[in-house]
């Protein structure tokens, strides 16, 4: 029991030293996409047609799981990448298969966030 | 006011003055009943404590939520010393989303103690499960106003399950109600939670349990999320409190710090009495807290 109070405040050092961090650049979500800020209207390097969705809501990091868990469960999508505070999530659709405008719709209501608007060509 | 840890003090005063015929046997009769009670409202108060999703308090609720079909394991473990007792509470707790508005909460506490007598110099350990808590939590007002800022209230409610383990359970099914509300905005966040059980057991434990919680959230790094910085760390400011309905109530203040990353969310705390007015169970001394969440 003596030991419990040590090893619980090594294990907080670890984690203000974590704090020193904001994590690596590779931290986005999948795909061949460049983590360059983007103008609204500029497109993620895809093959087939493009989609930026503006979410409000996403408070925290944590918040990202529950939009690409639902964007990732519609067919025709093929790449997501969520800039945080912005709001902005850039999407590749499939060329031959592309996800519709309403499928997108509901992915961010089950998502439990507010889509404020949708550009897409 | 009387502590129970006084109340503790007294019997091994009057065990060693000879002044009262308590046998060992007879002294454990007096302190365990007492203890296991604390166990009992301890983890309770302890596991109500469901936030956990990522932006969130460490000891209070919050009112954001998994999405559709989302989960999330959290593993905490904590300590606490009141007076000769000790004990490792280790919750596990998992979230289902089964909406975007309604999460399916399920607790299931172990408990790992310690009871020293200063008398006899007699240690005992033992260890069991606590009560599970069933809680479900249903958004009832959502307002996202801007990129990472909202606002939203969740209704909570649910019930305190038996475990059946002598000695650490209470032995009855006890209804919990009670509503959180959140404020994010910008690098601070804000929450509120209270919570109610009727407490069905009856007799000296059974009395009602009010807990509530205020908790301030501050985003120290970074200063502005982009899509490569996609991990934050949070400084948090905690006060959680438990009124009983026989008279007893404390309140902790607590202060914490969270790392958050997309997957899992990684924090520490520490609570310190700020107030104790307890004559049903013991006063605890601090309590120490890790948990790990991470999200599928």
């Amino acid at each position: 029991m003596r030991i419990a109070p040590a090893s619980i405040a090594m294990a907080l050092g670890i984690a203000l030293a974590a704090c020193q961090t904001t994590g690596p650049p590779s931290m986005r979500t999948t795909g061949d996409v460049t983590a360059q800020p983007r103008a609204a209207g500029e497109t993620i390097t895809a093959k087939g047609p493009t989609a930026v969705l503006w979410v409000k809501g996403m408070a925290c990091p944590g918040c990202i799981v529950n939009v690409e868990r639902q964007l990732k469960a519609v067919e025709g999508i093929e790449h997501i990448e969520v800039d945080l505070g912005s709001g902005r999530v850039d999407i590749a659709l499939s060329a031959e298969n592309p996800a519709s405008r309403q499928q997108l719709r509901d992915a961010i209501d089950k998502s439990g966030f507010t889509l404020d608007r949708i550009e897409a060509p | 006011m009387r502590s129970t840890r006084a109340a503790l003090r007294s019997i091994a005063s009057r065990r060693r003055e000879g002044g009262a015929a308590l046998g060992d046997t007879a002294g454990w009769a007096v302190i365990l009943p007492r203890f296991q009670l604390a166990i009992v409202l301890g983890v309770g108060a302890l596991t109500t404590a469901n936030s956990s999703h990522a932006q969130a308090p460490i000891n209070s609720n919050v009112a954001l939520q998994p999405s559709t079909g989302g989960i999330i394991l959290r593993q905490q473990v904590r300590y606490f010393e009141a007076g000769e007792v000790k004990a490792f509470v280790v919750p596990t707790t998992i979230l289902y989303g089964l909406r975007d508005d309604l999460t399916l909460i399920l607790t299931t506490p172990l408990v790992f103690r310690e009871v020293h007598d200063p008398m006899t110099g007699e240690t005992r350990r033992d260890s069991g499960v606590a009560d599970l808590t069933f809680l479900t939590k249903f958004r009832v007002f959502r307002d996202d106003f801007g990129p990472t800022e909202t606002r939203r209230l969740s209704l909570l409610g649910g019930l305190e399950i038996r475990s059946g383990d002598t000695g650490f359970t209470s032995d009855s099914y006890d209804p919990i109600f009670g509503g959180v509300f959140t404020h994010a905005q910008g690098r601070h966040a804000f929450d509120a939670d209270l919570l109610w059980k009727f407490n069905t057991a009856g007799g000296p434990a059974g009395a009602d349990q009010m807990k509530y919680d205020v908790a301030y959230l501050y985003r120290l790094a970074p200063e502005q999320y982009t899509a490569s910085k996609l991990t934050a760390v949070f400084g948090v400011l905690e006060l959680n409190g438990q009124y009983d309905t026989n008279g007893d109530h404390e309140l902790f203040v607590s202060p914490g710090i969270s790392y958050v990353t997309k997957r899992w969310t990684l924090e520490g705390t520490v609570q310190l009495p700020i107030w104790q007015e307890l004559d049903h169970r013991l006063a605890r001394d601090f309590v120490v807290g890790l948990s790990f969440r991470i999200r599928f």
